[in-house]
């Protein structure tokens, strides 16, 4: 188990080593009652309530149970550290560790017993992301990823469930992150319009204020799934629907008093989900200068779905009809349009839902709630504590709501007049002038610093925009001129160059050009560019790709995007996990054709997950994947060929087994008695070990193959051309170099009788072949256009050493052109 | 009776009598030709471009000349035509100043003449690929509005694309 000796703290002390000795011996991995003695039952207690195995069966608790290893370190050892690669994830037994920086010094966060960590690490086999010391004395239980996929393969289901809900937390964690660097570098918090004043007063006042993203959005115990099968509104969704939701949402934090939507806003028609807390809907009135509630929302609710309805029947301006600001924190989630278009296409009756819900609030907006006052009071105390007014608000405020409720009535049908521009009118944004707010004063707004930079900025620009010499539409034509780098650089050039370099259509994205200089970090800055615009990805010998890169790949395109092609030839970094991570149904699902040669890690067990299996109501694998190229992958055995037939047969279009020495006559056995309708291309190069009989499965099964490449297929005998000749009558290209004991005179015969499509023959190295047999093929009735007799040194006589009439043959391209056969071709002979 | 010519007028009412095969390398063009006289040309067909000035309008018909028996691939290998070089020809044409080279590309996206617009646009690319940020914006009367912090976040990011 080298994860655990990875981690063994480097001065082990005695009390470490003795814990290491009564650790319990391993048990052999099929016992099928194991036993679990020596395994504290906290430990076991723990297991069964780790949220990513809380569903599973006992059984399988117990064989995880069995796989523990129990670890102790002193204080201030080193368990993990950050940047490290992954081996093991662990639960604490005893003890306290600390989440630290990498040198130790600041602490993130403290976890004791009954907590886990590095769980991510081994699902996801991502590099530790953070440092975890040992505070005080520290039990652990260890569990190496090892062991984990171990017992994993004895339950499909649960592997499936747990790797989709790690790569939720992950993308969660990652949005996160995103999130708190945008927050951190960029963003500037500038109220959207001056109504929003109240809450930048009420958001200074002195308080405990959790800065965002400081604190964790979601529960780490809540799983996002879990959370949206609660919602009514996805209650009906088929599991793999609700992964793909799951992956898409993003986390949102706000503290009390906060504006999430603000009225008249149409940015985007995102819907809002609240995970925990309660936020309120306010109205503003055409010529109302303050903000009414029209209600209460609490968790489990959702609000944006009226712009987002407007915004599917293609009504042009969805502007927000309301604002809606948080009453104390509340963790969100939202969901983008785009993505909920797309759901509501499949899933209609999530639309009809969501326009009854919103029929329904429309209705009771019309009729004023009787509890209004005592809602709005609390709000308007809070205010009120800022700057010190004693005028009491709320016959104005009654006032206020019944004219709102008149106006929400109708706004359902027609949008909202557009909001007031600040530079003309200016509403007030004092609370002074809360009495008289139906007078317009004449009162020059607060815009705060960063946004009146902003709005400068802003307005230069727009009149530059009609100096630049050629409009957007011929520039994103040139752009797609241009190479990745130089793309990448002219982001710098303008804010709005930046924007059409991040939209125009990039759907090639191919790294080829620049393959050695192509390291994780690269990848990731391109990823961070490109986005989820490409459907074809060629990182083909980019070797110095890891797993890092290539599941922040998989995950940032993958997710979002549609990825149909990948070829990764001699990417031999990446580990099988991470290849099979493309399985993922709302990755895999787009996946059509797929290039692992020589990726040295590919194993059988990546293939079949690929390939994927039936499973009753469940997707499993790639199901669209129909090209597939596996030279060179040298560990692949007859296991991968019977998977094929089982699970691909029909689908497959092109294989390619290029020296995969390890497949043989039997692999081919389990393809006899399943049809490959579609198989068009087929190699078989280097597959040196091949018998007569590997090709006669595949005449029985692949009827329809056009290419077929044997290359160094020194163990056939004519009877493999002969069989071929007859049982894929649609053979345009054969290549058949280097199989000297396949080819003859009376090979070729049988060629020149049979197929009827034949264009290309390869004949190269085969020194049986003599003038006859060409001269049967050139007047057969293969309407051949390129043949090649290199290295044939026998093809320039008869049988019996005559001399035959010699070709003309171009010094400089040793090729010569004859004409002949019955369809009188011009025919290529490269000599 | 000599064949009918199609005549084109520029913005500025120049008017540039052209062999029918010349202006129809113009897609815009041939199909108007095309709607407006099903049975064929009988007489002379006056079209005016009035956005085109004269100067770009004939050089624009000097391309259109030079290529009238030049058969085009069709759209259908869009990666393999992105990677090819400006043919030669088109090459020394466009070597024009600028505001020029905008002009006729600009008439070539309005006209509806693909070649001469690819052509156009891989010039602009060409030109675009050795400047630097300063020298782009220049060129194309753009003023940063980037601050510096967020110019320095952008170049962190193009380390490796400022290399290549």
């Amino acid at each position: 188990m080298r994860g655990v000796n990875k981690f063994t703290p480097n001065y082990p002390s005695p009390l470490a080593l003795s814990q290491q000795q009564i650790a319990p011996p391993k048990i052999r991995q099929h016992e099928p009652e194991p036993n679990n003695n020596n395994i504290p039952p906290d430990l076991f207690n723990l297991l069964t309530t780790f949220p990513l195995f809380k569903k599973a069966p006992k059984s399988f608790h117990t064989k995880i149970s069995t796989q523990l290893k129990l670890m102790q370190y002193h204080p201030q050892a080193f368990i993990i550290k950050k940047g490290d690669p992954s081996y093991s994830m662990y639960w604490i037994l005893k003890g306290t560790v600390g989440i630290t920086s990498t040198d130790g010094e600041s602490v993130y966060a403290e976890l004791s017993s009954g907590s886990f960590f590095g769980e991510i690490g081994i699902l996801y086999n991502r590099p530790r992301t953070a440092t975890v010391i040992a505070r005080t004395k520290v039990l652990v239980g260890v569990l190496t990823a090892d062991a984990l996929n171990l017992v994993l393969r004895d339950y499909p289901l649960i592997e499936r469930r747990i790797r989709e809900e790690a790569q939720e937390r992950l993308s969660m964690q990652d949005k996160k992150d995103r999130e708190q660097h945008i927050h951190s570098n960029l963003r500037v918090v500038t109220p959207k319009d001056n109504s929003s004043m109240l809450a930048v007063q009420a958001s200074a006042v002195p308080g405990p204020q959790i800065p965002p993203g400081a604190t964790s959005v979601y529960d780490e115990d809540i799983s996002i799934q879990e959370f949206i099968k609660t919602l009514p509104l996805f209650q009906n969704l088929p599991q793999h629907i609700v992964h793909q939701l799951a992956l898409h949402v993003e986390p949102m934090v706000v503290n009390s008093f906060e504006y999430i939507l603000n009225q008249g806003d149409d940015e985007n028609c995102n819907i809002y989900f609240i995970v925990s807390g309660e936020v309120e809907v306010l109205y503003r009135g055409v010529q109302e200068s303050i903000e009414f509630p029209l209600a209460r929302l609490n968790a489990g609710n959702y609000f944006g779905e009226m712009s987002f309805l407007k915004h599917l029947q293609g009504v042009s301006s969805s502007k927000r009809t309301a604002s809606v600001r948080s009453i104390i924190k509340c963790e969100l989630m939202i969901v983008k349009s785009e993505f909920l278009i797309k759901l509501s296409k499949k899933y209609p009756n999530i639309v009809e839902d969501m326009k009854k819900l919103a029929e329904e609030r429309a209705k009771s907006n019309e009729t004023p709630v009787e509890s209004q006052d005592s809602l709005f009071r609390p709000n308007w105390n809070f205010t009120r504590s800022v700057s010190p007014i004693s005028r009491s608000p709320s016959p104005d405020l009654r006032r206020g709501s019944t004219a709102t409720a008149v106006t929400v009535a109708t706004s359902i049908d027609e949008p909202i007049p557009k909001k007031r521009k600040l530079s003309e009118t200016p509403t007030p944004t004092s609370l002074n002038n809360f009495q008289s707010f139906h007078a317009v004063p004449k009162q020059i707004p607060y815009i705060p610093m960063q946004k009146r930079i902003h709005l400068a900025r802003r307005r230069k620009s727009s009149v530059l925009a009609s100096n630049e010499p050629l409009p957007d539409k011929i520039l994103l034509k040139v752009f797609g001129y241009l190479p990745l780098p130089t793309l990448m650089k002219l982001r710098i050039v303008s804010q709005k160059w930046r924007y059409l370099l991040s939209t125009f259509d990039y759907p090639v994205l191919d790294l080829t050009p620049w393959n050695t200089s192509i390291t994780d970090d690269v990848l990731c800055t391109i990823i961070d560019f490109v986005k989820t615009r490409p459907n074809v990805i060629d990182i083909s010998n980019c070797f110095h790709i890891t797993d890092e890169g290539f599941s922040y790949m998989i995950n940032e395109i993958g997710m979002g995007g549609k990825i149909t092609t990948i070829r990764m030839k001699s990417n031999w970094e990446i580990s099988g996990m991470a290849i099979m991570d493309l399985s993922v149904p709302s990755v895999g699902q787009h996946l059509q054709e797929l290039d692992l040669s020589n990726c040295r890690k590919v194993r059988d067990n990546v293939i079949e997950r690929l390939l994927g299996w039936e499973e009753p109501d469940e997707e499993v694998g790639c199901k669209n994947l129909k090209i597939l190229n596996l030279g060179y992958c040298k560990h692949l055995t007859d296991a991968t060929m019977n998977h094929i037939a089982q699970q691909a047969h029909e689908r497959l279009e092109s294989l390619d087994l290029t020296r995969c020495t390890t497949i043989t006559d039997l692999g081919f056995e389990y393809w006899q008695y399943k049809p490959f309708p579609n198989l068009k291309k087929l190699s078989l190069k280097d597959c040196t070990y091949l018998s007569d009989k590997a090709i006669y499965a595949i005449v029985n099964s692949a009827k329809n193959l056009e290419i077929l490449n044997l290359n160094f297929c020194c163990n056939l005998t004519d009877i493999s051309i002969e069989i071929l000749s007859i049982g894929c009558p649609n053979l345009r290209e054969l290549d058949c170099s280097f199989c000297g004991s396949a080819i003859s005179d009376s090979s070729l015969v049988t060629i020149s009788m049979n197929l009827q499509k034949l264009e290309k023959l390869v004949l190269k190295g085969c020194v049986r072949v003599t003038r006859a047999g060409i001269d049967a093929l050139l007047s057969g009735i293969s309407p051949l256009s390129y043949l090649d007799i290199s290295q044939c040194k026998n093809a320039h006589i008869y049988p019996g050493n005559y001399p035959a009439q010699p070709l003309k043959i171009n010094p400089h391209t040793k090729t010569a052109f004859v004409t002949a056969g019955p369809y009188r071709n011009i025919i290529e002979i490269v000599v | 009776m000599s064949t009918p010519k199609v005549i084109i007028i520029s913005s500025d009412d120049e008017k540039f009598p052209v062999e029918q095969k010349v202006a129809e390398k113009s897609i815009l063009i041939k199909n108007m030709i095309n709607d407006l006289n099903p049975d064929g040309l009988e007489e002379d067909f006056e079209i005016p471009t009035p956005n085109v000035r004269s100067n770009v309008l004939s050089k624009v018909l000097e391309w259109c000349e030079h290529h009238k028996n030049t058969v085009f691939a069709d759209d259908e290998d869009e990666d393999v035509k992105k990677s090819l070089p400006v043919e030669e020809w088109d090459k020394n044409f466009l070597k024009v100043d600028q505001e020029m080279l905008y002009e006729i590309i600009l008439a070539a996206n309005y006209l509806n003449i693909k070649p001469l617009l690819e052509s156009g646009c891989k010039m602009v690319a060409e030109m675009i690929k050795g400047k630097s940020p300063e020298e782009l914006r220049r060129t194309f009367n753009i003023v940063s509005d980037f601050s510096p912090e967020e110019e320095a976040a952008i170049r962190r990011e193009n380390e490796w694309a400022e290399d290549r």
